[in-house]
């Protein structure tokens, strides 16, 4: 087997385990929290600690995007597309750092409120990540490595569905930059 | 697909499925004719209240070290290329999403 057709078979296994292991963790896992103190909602800290896991996850996926893109720096077709891709990668790790931070702030009291703040920073990471993708990310000349490039994306893409998943209130509509395929 | 290329691409998927593992899930690999996929088998997670907002902490200073290393890299390739670093978001440029 030539190393190409390695490469497009890993791309084509990811997004296809990203699609089976989004749905079903969002739709099964259960999280229980015991010895909550008077006054905690212990419901709340599970889906605060959920949300950590994922973000955790976030995190990694959009580290390891921004490196694949800066080390293809030769595979954009201009400089000045390249620069435009990792600014609005750049706005995407600002996000989630700023995510990071926020969750770090409302361990104990995490309803309604703070969850759709939450879902508020999802839904501009999702929009940031989409930029990047238009912007440049499908425009790497290599199709294997733009096939590599594009399983991180949907990586990534899955990460915030699900902590959108894992925290969004009830009732709550799926945002548009939320409800696309992987 | 020899056993050395399934190894190979199950540790290739191993990030990708980090996620299960984070949230309590169990990773089995799956075949479906020559290629090698995983399926993640979900369970209940009990985690005692100290625990979960230590673990959840520690996850967060990761996750933020994560962000901030990603930023660190774009920012030094500006500067390499001439231009300013990112320039900081507004701190509360969040608004709920609409379906």
């Amino acid at each position: 087997m030539d190393s190409k057709m390695v490469l497009r078979r890993k791309a084509w296994v990811v997004l296809f385990c990203l699609v089976v292991f989004t749905f079903q963790t969002v739709a099964c896992h259960k999280v229980t929290v015991t010895g909550a103190p008077p006054g905690v909602v212990a419901p709340e800290v599970a889906a605060w600690y959920q949300a950590t896991g994922a973000v955790k996850t976030w995190s990694d996926a959009s580290l390891g995007l921004t490196q694949s893109a800066i080390n293809l720096k030769a595979e954009f077709p201009s400089a000045d597309v390249y620069q435009k891709t990792l600014a609005a990668l750049g706005k995407e790790n600002q996000l989630g750092l700023q995510t990071a931070e926020y969750l770090k702030t409302v361990p104990q009291h995490f309803g309604n409120t703070e969850q759709i703040k939450l879902a508020g920073y999802l839904d501009q990471g999702l929009a940031t990540l989409d930029d990047a993708t238009q912007v440049g990310l499908l425009q790497i000349k290599n199709a294997d490595e733009k096939a590599v490039v594009s399983a991180a994306v949907a990586s990534l893409r899955a990460s915030l569905k699900v902590i959108f998943a894992l925290v969004k209130p009830a009732g709550t509509p799926v945002p548009a930059s939320l409800s696309g395929g992987n | 697909m020899s056993p050395t290329n399934n190894l190979s691409i199950l540790e290739s998927i191993a990030g990708d499925v980090q996620l299960a593992a984070l949230v309590g899930g169990q990773v089995v690999p799956i075949i479906i004719g020559t290629v090698t996929a995983v399926k993640v088998l979900l369970q209940g997670e009990t985690i005692e209240y100290t625990v979960a907002l230590s673990t959840g902490a520690d996850r967060l200073d990761s996750a933020a070290t994560n962000f901030q290393r990603a930023i660190d890299l774009i920012n030094a390739e500006r500067t390499v290329a001439g231009l300013p670093p990112l320039e900081p978001l507004p701190t509360t440029p969040v608004v709920p999403p609409e379906g």
